[in-house]
């Protein structure tokens, strides 16, 4: 019994192991934006006639950027967002200039939290 | 019946400029005569002389703006001014916009820096003379195409209160009050004025001879008196009254700036102190460099950052940014526009009680201002925001709207110019064609620039104030 106790304690300390790393992901991801303020960037950029980008995720890996971001990520993510702007990669949304990696991310957290 | 006085200079006017040419000449061997249309303190009589009609797109129907920009009274504007010294750029004298109508300034500012320096001691701006003059303005380190430039704060000096004891002890200076320019005499056959005539009192009139006449009423009453009082003269009727330029301002336009510490000093110089350092350079104003201007024929503008806003925003977009550790600003931009023979002074029916015509100012921004501001305001939303410190809000400017308005800046009517063919001065301020009759003030601009003007005015007077020593042999 008392094996059984010990075996099933180190089970479940490993499945959380694995797994709060990913919740954790999952909540700083959903901490960072609003899933009502990605909901209505989605509709404004819908407006603005703009192509809904797809392969998000993708993009962003082929940036160097891991999804869902992670905070040592973030001099990384300014310094593609500097690129964007200075290469005119950028759109204007409510008079804020946004650039296409912000988009791409904001996106990326949408469909993401979309699917949950 | 008119009482007649002789003197060798008469100022009319006594705000910045004319206090300021009036202190020049204070202890030489001159005589001068200081004209002032009102007393020491305001009142609605005198004040009353200021009313017309603003008109244009620029203005809301009844707009109160000529009444209420200016005041008539020892010590002029200056007696309600913010203090803000801001001296006009290199650029400012020297360029030209595909389709600006006249040439810019026939001199240049290192013309200019000498009486800058003169001028920041009048303003009590000591600080001005410590700073190596080029050092005011420069490029920010983390973006060259975008220039911070100085803004010194002036306590603000009020000219009447300041300098009124030194002006009244002073022997050969004589300021006469409740005295209303009506007429100016040319003399005949001669390019010279004689005299001119005031209403003193609102019922005497004085008849002053001089040899040589300043007038200094500020930047609309200058070209109304030479419209109304001097309509004899053979002034540019094409220039006369026109080019009026002010300063538009956008106000509820926002900036985010990141949340780090090294940013902290970029907001603290671009910010007005809430407790004004007198005397020093209290904040930075952020304009576009000469090659932005210059490669995009764009006017100029200038943003400071005001109070930082705390309250949560409806707008999506911001908030998205916002949740990158990002803080929430106000801004003020000064913007230029450029000179317009159709943005001018007309005289009305309707007179004055000194018998003289009051004034509608047209002032409208042409599309083409319009498209310049938004291409200018396009270009410095995508110059921050390449910086990655910082996020401008872009401004539509398709319309004139209630969040953009003038600034009190009476810039331009008696504009300064190599020929009188482009202007109604010369570069010394004389009046073309007229040998002793010069003009002090925000009229005489060539160009408006973004800097408050009152630093240029009192540059400018006291720069004329040397040529007239100079011309009449004054010496201590």
């Amino acid at each position: 019994m008392k094996r059984r106790t010990l075996i099933g304690t180190i089970a479940g300390v490993a499945v959380l192991m694995v797994a709060s790393p990913i919740v954790f992901l999952k909540n700083a991801t959903k901490s960072i934006w609003a899933y009502e303020d990605l909901k209505k960037f989605k509709i404004l950029y819908a407006q603005s006639k703009f192509k809904w980008p797809s392969g998000v995720v993708s993009s962003l890996n082929k940036k160097g950027l891991s999804w869902p971001l992670q905070n040592r990520e973030g001099a990384k993510v300014l310094e593609e967002i500097k690129k964007d702007i200075k290469a005119q990669r950028a759109h204007v949304l409510n008079g804020w200039l946004v650039s296409e990696t912000e988009i791409q991310m904001w996106a990326a957290a949408y469909e993401d939290q979309r699917i949950d | 019946m008119s009482k007649l006085l002789d003197t060798d200079i008469c100022i009319i006017g006594a705000g910045a400029a004319g206090i300021s040419i009036a202190n020049e000449l204070n202890g030489k061997n001159i005589n001068v005569l200081l004209i002032e249309s009102g007393t020491a303190q305001a009142d609605e009589k005198t004040q009353n002389l200021y009313s017309g009609e603003s008109v244009g797109p620029s203005f809301p129907p009844d707009s109160p703006y000529l009444s209420t920009s200016r005041l008539r009274f020892f010590g002029g504007s200056t007696n309600h001014w913010s203090g803000w010294c801001f001296p006009l750029s290199d650029a400012d004298f020297s360029r030209s916009l595909p389709g600006d109508v006249v040439p810019p300034w026939p001199i240049h500012r290192r013309d200019v820096i000498p009486y800058y320096q003169r001028a920041s001691e009048y303003l009590e701006i000591p600080s001005f003379f410590e700073n190596e003059i080029n050092q005011y303005s420069k490029p920010f380190s983390f973006q060259p195409e975008l220039v911070e430039e100085g803004v010194w704060q002036s306590p603000p000096t009020r000219f009447g209160m300041k300098y009124r004891k030194a002006l009244d002890n002073s022997k050969n200076i004589k300021i006469i009050f409740n005295c209303n320019l009506v007429e100016i005499v040319k003399k005949k056959n001669s390019n010279r004025i004689g005299e001119v005539v005031c209403l003193q009192g609102g019922h005497q009139l004085l008849k002053i001879r001089a040899k040589c006449f300043v007038l200094a009423c500020g930047g609309l009453e200058n070209a109304r008196l030479l419209m109304t009082a001097g309509r004899q003269l053979p002034l540019s009727r094409k220039y006369l009254g026109a080019c009026f330029m002010e300063h538009p301002s956008v106000t509820g336009d926002y900036v985010l700036v990141r949340k780090e510490s090294e940013w902290e000093n970029f907001i603290a110089k671009c910010q007005p102190s809430e407790r004004k350092t007198a005397g020093k350079m209290d904040f930075h104003v952020i304009t576009l460099s000469e090659e932005i201007l210059r490669r995009h024929s764009l006017p100029q503008l200038a943003t400071v950052f005001l109070s930082e806003e705390s309250m949560p925003s409806q707008d999506p977009i911001e908030r998205l940014l916002r949740s990158e550790q990002m803080r929430k600003f106000s801004t003020l931009t000064l913007t230029e526009v450029r000179p317009q023979t159709n943005c001018r002074l007309y005289l009305k029916k309707e007179k004055d009680w000194t018998g003289l015509e009051r004034v509608k100012l047209d002032w409208r921004l042409t599309e083409k201002d319009m498209n310049r501001l938004q291409k200018a305001m396009d270009i410095y939303s995508q110059l921050a925001a390449e910086t990655g410190v910082y996020r401008v809000k872009r401004k539509s400017f398709t319309n004139w709207a209630p969040e953009h308005y003038p600034n009190g800046h009476h810039i331009g009517t008696t504009r300064m110019a190599s020929e009188s063919r482009y202007g109604v001065v010369n570069s010394d301020c004389r009046l073309f064609h007229i040998e002793n009759f010069f003009v002090a003030g925000s009229s005489v601009f060539s160009t408006a620039g973004v800097a408050t003007p009152t630093f240029t005015i009192t540059a400018l007077a006291i720069r004329l104030s040397d040529h007239i020593k100079k011309i009449y042999g004054v010496t201590a």
